[in-house]
C-alpha cells in the first residue's frame, strides 16, 4: 500500500486535484447553503463527513489530513457552539479511516459503508453529548433519536457517490 | 498499524489536535468570538458564500415558483425572459426600489424607537445540522457587532449574536433552548420566560412558559420582548397558538408561533445600540 501511495504522490495529475478541490468546495458550500436540501424529514446528512471518508479511503495520509483539517475548520466557521469540534473530529475521522482502510479493511464498498457508519454514528453521538445533551432531558433524548442517528446513517449512506468518485481517482492516478 | 504511533505522522496529528483542543478551550472560556481559525477561513470564505447565498436564493425562487405549478406564473415567467434586456436595464433601479423598501419597514421600527442603532445584514450561511436553525451573517466585529447584539426583521424577534467574527457573526434563534428572555403578553401584560424546545423548534414554534395560574393569556394574543436582560423592550416575537399547563400544574405555558419565518430568512437587521442595553446579563445555559 505503501507503494501505491508513493505513486500517487508521484504522478498526481493536475485534473484530478482541480477536481478533487472543486469537489470539495462545492460540497462545503452546498453544506452550508439553501440550495438542494436533500434532508428527509429530520435526518439531515454532513455530506463533508461523506466526502472526507470516501477521500481518506483512498488517498495519502498527509492529504487525509490536510483536507480532513480544512473541511473541519470550514463547517466550524458556521456552526453553532462548535469551538473546533469539528475541524479536531473531521481530521481525526480521516487519519482513522485511512489506517483502517489500509491496515483492517479491503477497499470494498461493503468496508467503506461500515466505517462511513462507525464514524459517522461516533461524530453524531460526540455532536450530541458535547453541545445537545444538556438541555430537557425530552429534547436532549429527541435530539439523539430523531436528529443525530438519522442522521448518521444518511451521511453513511451517501459515501457511496465519493467511494465512486474517488476509487475513479485512484485507478486514473495508478493507470497514468 | 502499531508503527504509526511511533512515526513522525503521528506526532504531527498530535500536536495538531493539542494545538485544536486549546483553542476550542480558550474560545470557550473567553466565549463570544470565533476561534482564530474559523475567523480566518470564515473572513476569506465570507464573500464567496455571499455570492452562493443569492444564487442559491434566487435557485429556491425559480424551484418554488415552478413547484407550485401556477400557469400564470410560469407564463408570467416566460414574458419575464422577454423582458429580460428591458430588465437588465433597470436592474440598477429595481434593486434601489428593493433596499429602500427593506429600510421602509425597519425605519417604523426606527420611528418607534429612536434610540436603536441598526446594521442590516444577510444571511450567508445556515447549520443544517442544527434544529434550532441557527445561521451565520455577512457582518462581524468590522462593522460594529458585539455578542448578545439583538437580530431582528421588520416582523419581528430573531435571537441574538453568539459568535463575532471580522466579517461574519453566528445567530442563535428564539427556537433554541438555549436563548431564555423575558417576554409579555401584549394584551394582558401577564409576564413569562420565552425559550424553545426541540419538538416545538420542529414546527417553527417556541414556548412562553413560567406564567402563573391566574393569567389571561389567550391564544391569538400577541407576546413581545418585556426589556429584561438584553433585549429591548416592545419587540414583536410572535402569537400565541395553544396554552397548557405543565406536569406539577402550577404554572402556565403556552406555544407561541414566530412572526418571523425562520426557515425562509434572507436578510436581518442587528440593532446594535439601543437605551438601556447592557442592564442585565444573558440567561440560559450559555
Amino acid at each position: 500500500m505503501g507503494e501505491v501511495n508513493s505513486m500517487i504522490r508521484k504522478k498526481l495529475n493536475p485534473i484530478i486535484i482541480l477536481s478533487n478541490i472543486l469537489i470539495f468546495i462545492v460540497v462545503l458550500f452546498f453544506q452550508t447553503s439553501e440550495i438542494f436540501d436533500i434532508s428527509i424529514k429530520t435526518a439531515t446528512p454532513m455530506i463533508p463527513l461523506s466526502l472526507i471518508i470516501g477521500f481518506a479511503f483512498f488517498s495519502s495520509m498527509r492529504s487525509a489530513i490536510i483536507w480532513g483539517l480544512i473541511s473541519g475548520i470550514m463547517i466550524d466557521s458556521v456552526a453553532y457552539k462548535s469551538y473546533c469540534f469539528n475541524a479536531i473530529a473531521f481530521m481525526l475521522i480521516a487519519v482513522a479511516v485511512y489506517l483502517a482502510s489500509n491496515n483492517l479493511f479491503n477497499k470494498n464498498l461493503k468496508a467503506a459503508l461500515v466505517l462511513a457508519l462507525i464514524c459517522s454514528v461516533v461524530y453524531f453521538v460526540l455532536l450530541w453529548i458535547l453541545f445537545y445533551s444538556k438541555t430537557s432531558i425530552d429534547s436532549s433524548l429527541g435530539y439523539l433519536l430523531k436528529y443525530a442517528l438519522p442522521s448518521a446513517t444518511y451521511t453513511a449512506v451517501l459515501v457511496i457517490p465519493f467511494y465512486f468518485i474517488y476509487r475513479y481517482f485512484s485507478k486514473k492516478i495508478i493507470k497514468n | 498499524m502499531r508503527f504509526f504511533f511511533r512515526s513522525r505522522q503521528f506526532k504531527i496529528i498530535l500536536s495538531i489536535t493539542l494545538c485544536l483542543v486549546a483553542l476550542s478551550i480558550m474560545s470557550f472560556l473567553i466565549g463570544g468570538n470565533l476561534s482564530p481559525q474559523s475567523n480566518v477561513f470564515g473572513t476569506i470564505a465570507a464573500p464567496f458564500r455571499t455570492a452562493f447565498t443569492t444564487v442559491s436564493g434566487w435557485t429556491s425562487d425559480f424551484v418554488k415558483m415552478i413547484g407550485d405549478g401556477n400557469e400564470a406564473q410560469i407564463k408570467n415567467a416566460e414574458l419575464e425572459n422577454e423582458l429580460n434586456e428591458l430588465r437588465k436595464k433597470l436592474s440598477d433601479y429595481d434593486e434601489a426600489v428593493k433596499q429602500n423598501e427593506f429600510y421602509e419597514d425597519y425605519l417604523e421600527i426606527k420611528d418607534e424607537n429612536p434610540d436603536f442603532k441598526f446594521c442590516p445584514a444577510t444571511l450567508v450561511a445556515r447549520d443544517k445540522n442544527d434544529p434550532y436553525k441557527s445561521f451565520t451573517i455577512n457582518k462581524g466585529s468590522l462593522s460594529g457587532l458585539k455578542e448578545y447584539d439583538t437580530v431582528i426583521t421588520d416582523a419581528g424577534l430573531v435571537g441574538y449574536i453568539t459568535d463575532v467574527g471580522l466579517t461574519t457573526s453566528k445567530v442563535i434563534t428564539i427556537l433554541s433552548p438555549d436563548i431564555t428572555l423575558g417576554a409579555l403578553d401584549d394584551r394582558t401584560d401577564d409576564s413569562g420566560v420565552l425559550s424553545g424546545t426541540l419538538e416545538l423548534a420542529e414546527e417553527g414554534n417556541t414556548r412562553f412558559y413560567n406564567l402563573s395560574r391566574s393569567c389571561n393569556v389567550a391564544i391569538g394574543d400577541f407576546v413581545v420582548t418585556s426589556g429584561e436582560g438584553i433585549f429591548p423592550s416592545g419587540l414583536l416575537i410572535g402569537t400565541v397558538q395553544s396554552i397548557g399547563s405543565d406536569k406539577y400544574n402550577t404554572s402556565i405555558y403556552a406555544s407561541v408561533k414566530p412572526f418571523v419565518d425562520i426557515a425562509e430568512i434572507r436578510s436581518v437587521m442587528v440593532i446594535t445600540n439601543f437605551e438601556g442595553k447592557g442592564g442585565l446579563e444573558v440567561g440560559g445555559s450559555k
